[in-house]
C-alpha cells in the first residue's frame, strides 16, 4: 500500500535497495513478497501519529487561548520524535539476523534512514494538513497555527 | 456543534487506522499462525489459499501450477515457513490436497549381457575387479526390489550364447563363480571378433518398456583376423547411429555409459587383431539401455554409481524434443548494480541498472537440477551451458545446508555483463561428448605394451560415442536439455 512512498525514499537515498525490499515484505525464505509488509505498517504508523498528534493539539487539548504561531514547530518536533521512535520500534527488531531474508544486507544506518524518512513524511503530512484553512478553523485556539505564513 | 465535529474527526481517524492495520494480513504470518495450531486441515488450507489468491498473481510459481492454486505447494510453503520459524508441525499434519492415484507401472526386467569374445577373457581370469563389480551391481539390483522385477543373465557375442532367467541370489553367486574364460569358451559362438554395431543391435532389439538392458564389454572393436579395424571405425560409428536412430524413432530411448576399470591379465587384440599379452589395469564399460523413465529411475537409485570399486566416468544420452524449462530463484546476494523483482524471486528482473562505477551488472539465481537425468556434476561445468553472448556465466554447486533460502535447489548460477540490455535471457544446458571420452580414446594401439598411456584407453571409443551422439541429437537445437528463462527490463 505504501511501497510507492518508500520508493521515493530510495530515490532520495534515505532508503537502500535492500531495505526497500525488506519494507515491501520480502519473506524470510527470500522467495517473494510474502512477508510482513513493513512499508504499510510504517506508513500507517506515521499517519496515525501525525493525525492523532495534530488532533490533540488542534481539537482535544486546544488550550490555552491565542496560541503563538511558533507552537506549530513545538508540536511538529514532538510528533517527529514520536514518529522516529515508533518507526524504530516497528522496523528495528525485524532487521536482526534470522528475522529477515539473509540476502538483504541491512545495517543500523539503514534502519535510521527509514526512521528519518518517516519523520520527514510525518512533517510533510503535518505541513499539508495544518495548511488546510477549513480544518484549522474547526479549532478554537489554533486557527492561525500553521507551517505556512498566513494572514 | 463544532466540538461534536472535532470528536467525530478524531474517532473517524482512529477507526480508519484500525481498519488499515487489520487489512495488513500477510502470507508468511498466516502460515505461521496456521502452523501454531499444530494441524492444518482442509478448511484452514482453503482459507490460506484465499489469502494467497488475494496477495499473489496467478503466475507466481511458489503457489500456482498452470495458473491454478496448488494445494500441495501451499502446504509445502506452510511447512517450510513453520520449520524455519521454529514452529513444530509434522508435514503429514498439513493437508496437501487429495492424494493423486498413480497407475501401477509394471517394473521392467533387468537383463545383463556380458560380452564373451576372446578379448574379454583377460577380465575374468582369476579374481578380478571386473567380477567384483558385476557381482556388486547384481547385488544392488536384486536388493532394490522396487526397481526391477527380476534379473536375467546372458552371455553374448555374435549371438546369445547363454541365458539364465529370473536369477535369484544363489544363481547370481554361481554365475559369478563360473565367470571365467573356460565358461566363455564352452558357451561358444563367434569369439574371434567384436562387431560392436551388431552387439548393440541385438541388445537394442530386446529393449522395450518391460526390459532394461545392461551390456558389459571392453568395447574394443575387433573385426577379426586379417582385417584392419581402423578402416572400419567410421562404418561402426554410422552403423550405431542408424541402429539407435531407428530405435529412437519408436521408443523413448535413453542410454547411460559407465566407464570402470579392472585388472586385466591375458591377451589384448590390437587394431590388426594381433594378440598382445598384457597384465595391467584396463578400462571396460557398462551400457545401460532402456526408456528414459527406466534409466532415470535406476540412476537416481544409485545402482550403477554404488558399484564396489567405484566408477571412473559416466555419460547419459536421451531424446529430448525441446529443452525442459526449469524454474529459478533470483537472489539479492552477490548482485552487481541494482534491480527489482516485482513478481518475487521466481519472476523476472525489472528496473535493472548497472553499477555506477564499473558499468557492470550481475546477479545470482538458483536452479534445481536434482530431477534431471544427468549427474549433478554435469551441471557444475560451464562448458555444458550455452547462454546469451553478452553475459558471463559462473556456477557453484550448493552444498547441503540448513539454509532455508536455498533449500530445494542444487546449483547457484551467476550471470554478469558489462553490456546490460533489455532482453530475454536464456540459459541452456547442452549435451556434449564429454572430455573423458576423448582422453580415453585410442586410434593406434599397436604399441600398447610399451606405451603406458595407451593402457587406460579404448580403441575407437570416440567413434562409438559419436555414433550414439549423432543418433540422439540429429540437429544442433536438439542437444539442448534444460532451459532457464529470465526477462530483464531496464
Amino acid at each position: 500500500m505504501f511501497d510507492w512512498l518508500y520508493s521515493i525514499g530510495k530515490t532520495f537515498r534515505l532508503i537502500t535497495s535492500n531495505m526497500l525490499n525488506h519494507l515491501k515484505g520480502y519473506d524470510i525464505h527470500c522467495s517473494g513478497y510474502y512477508g510482513t509488509p513493513y512499508a504499510t505498517y510504517l506508513g500507517i504508523t506515521f499517519i496515525a501519529i501525525t493525525l492523532v498528534g495534530l488532533a490533540l493539539q488542534y481539537f482535544i487539548i486546544d488550550i490555552p487561548p491565542k496560541r503563538p504561531t511558533g507552537t506549530w514547530w513545538l508540536i511538529a518536533l514532538i510528533i517527529a520524535l514520536i514518529n522516529f521512535i515508533a518507526a524504530y520500534c516497528v522496523i528495528g527488531s525485524s532487521t536482526a539476523p534470522g528475522h529477515h531474508c539473509k540476502d538483504l544486507s541491512i545495517t543500523t544506518l539503514d534502519v535510521i534512514g527509514v526512521c528519518f524518512f518517516n519523520v520527514v513524511c510525518g512533517l510533510f503530512l503535518a505541513m499539508v494538513i495544518t495548511g488546510l484553512p477549513w480544518l484549522r478553523r474547526l479549532s478554537t485556539n489554533n486557527v492561525f497555527t500553521t507551517f505556512f505564513k498566513n494572514n | 456543534m463544532i466540538r461534536k465535529i472535532k470528536y467525530l474527526f478524531f474517532w473517524v481517524t482512529l477507526i480508519n487506522i484500525t481498519l488499515l492495520l487489520s487489512s495488513c494480513e500477510n502470507i508468511q504470518d498466516r502460515a505461521m499462525e496456521l502452523g501454531n495450531n499444530g494441524k492444518v486441515g482442509k478448511m484452514q488450507i482453503a482459507d490460506f489459499l484465499r489469502v494467497v489468491s488475494d496477495k499473489t498473481s496467478a503466475d507466481d510459481p511458489t503457489f500456482f501450477t498452470n495458473n491454478k492454486l496448488d494445494t500441495a505447494k501451499a502446504a509445502a510453503f506452510i511447512y517450510s515457513i513453520c520449520k524455519d520459524a521454529g514452529v513444530k508441525i509434522n508435514k503429514d499434519d498439513i493437508y496437501a490436497g487429495a492424494a493423486r492415484s498413480r497407475g501401477s507401472v509394471a517394473k521392467p526386467s533387468f537383463n545383463v549381457y556380458i560380452e564373451d569374445s576372446e578379448s574379454m577373457d583377460a577380465y575374468v581370469k582369476g579374481n578380478t575387479r571386473f567380477k567384483d563389480a558385476i557381482y556388486s551391481l547384481l547385488g544392488n539390483v536384486i536388493t532394490a526390489d522396487t526397481l526391477t522385477q527380476g534379473i536375467n543373465l546372458y552371455y553374448i557375442n555374435n549371438q546369445i550364447t547363454f541365458s539364465r532367467q529370473k536369477a535369484d541370489a544363489n544363481t547370481l553367486l554361481q554365475f559369478i563363480q563360473n565367470l571365467d574364460p573356460a565358461t566363455f569358451r564352452t558357451n561358444g559362438g563367434n569369439r574371434s571378433s567384436s562387431d560392436m554395431r551388431h552387439l548393440l543391435q541385438q541388445v537394442l532389439d530386446s529393449t522395450d518398456d518391460r526390459h532394461v538392458n545392461l551390456l558389459v564389454s571392453d568395447f574394443v572393436f575387433s573385426p577379426g583376423k586379417g582385417q584392419n579395424a581402423i578402416a572400419s571405425l567410421q562404418q561402426q560409428s554410422t552403423g550405431i547411429k542408424i541402429a539407435f536412430g531407428q530405435k529412437i524413432e519408436k521408443f523413448d530411448l535413453a542410454i547411460e555409459v559407465v566407464q570402470l576399470h579392472s585388472n586385466f591379465s591375458g591377451k589384448y587384440f590390437d587394431e590388426n587383431d594381433k594378440p598382445i599379452v598384457l597384465s595391467a589395469d584396463r578400462p571396460y564399460y557398462m551400457w545401460l539401455i532402456g526408456s528414459k523413465e527406466q534409466i532415470n529411475s535406476i540412476r537416481k537409485n544409485g545402482v550403477l554409481n554404488n558399484i564396489k570399486g567405484g566408477v571412473d566416468n559416466t555419460l547419459v544420452f536421451y531424446k529430448q524434443t525441446s529443452p525442459l524449462l526449469h524454474g529459478h530463484k533470483i537472489t539479492f546476494s552477490h548482485k552487481t548494480g541494482d534491480f527489482e523483482l516485482p513478481d518475487g524471486a521466481s519472476g523476472n528482473i525489472n528496473v535493472a541498472k548497472p553499477n555506477d562505477v564499473y558499468n557492470s551488472f550481475g546477479f545470482d539465481f538458483l536452479v534445481d537440477y536434482s530431477k534431471d537425468i544427468e549427474d549433478l556434476s554435469f551441471f557444475d561445468d560451464t562448458n555444458n551451458y550455452s547462454h546469451d553472448g553478452n553475459y558471463k556465466l559462473t556456477i557453484s554447486r550448493l552444498k547441503d545446508s540448513t539454509d532455508p533460502a536455498s533449500s530445494g535447489f542444487t546449483h547457484c548460477l551467476h550471470l554478469s555483463t558489462n553490456n546490460l540490455q533489455q532482453q530475454e535471457l536464456h540459459v541452456f544446458t547442452q549435451s556434449k561428448i564429454p572430455k573423458w571420452v576423448v582422453v580415453s580414446n585410442s586410434l593406434d594401439d599397436r604399441n600398447i605394451k610399451n606405451e603406458p598411456s595407451q593402457m587406460g584407453r579404448t580403441f575407437g571409443l570416440q567413434y562409438l560415442i559419436e555414433g550414439l551422439y549423432d543418433a540422439f541429437y540429429v540437429s544442433h537445437h536438439q542437444d539442448k536439455l534444460t532451459e532457464v528463462e529470465i526477462s530483464i527490463k531496464k
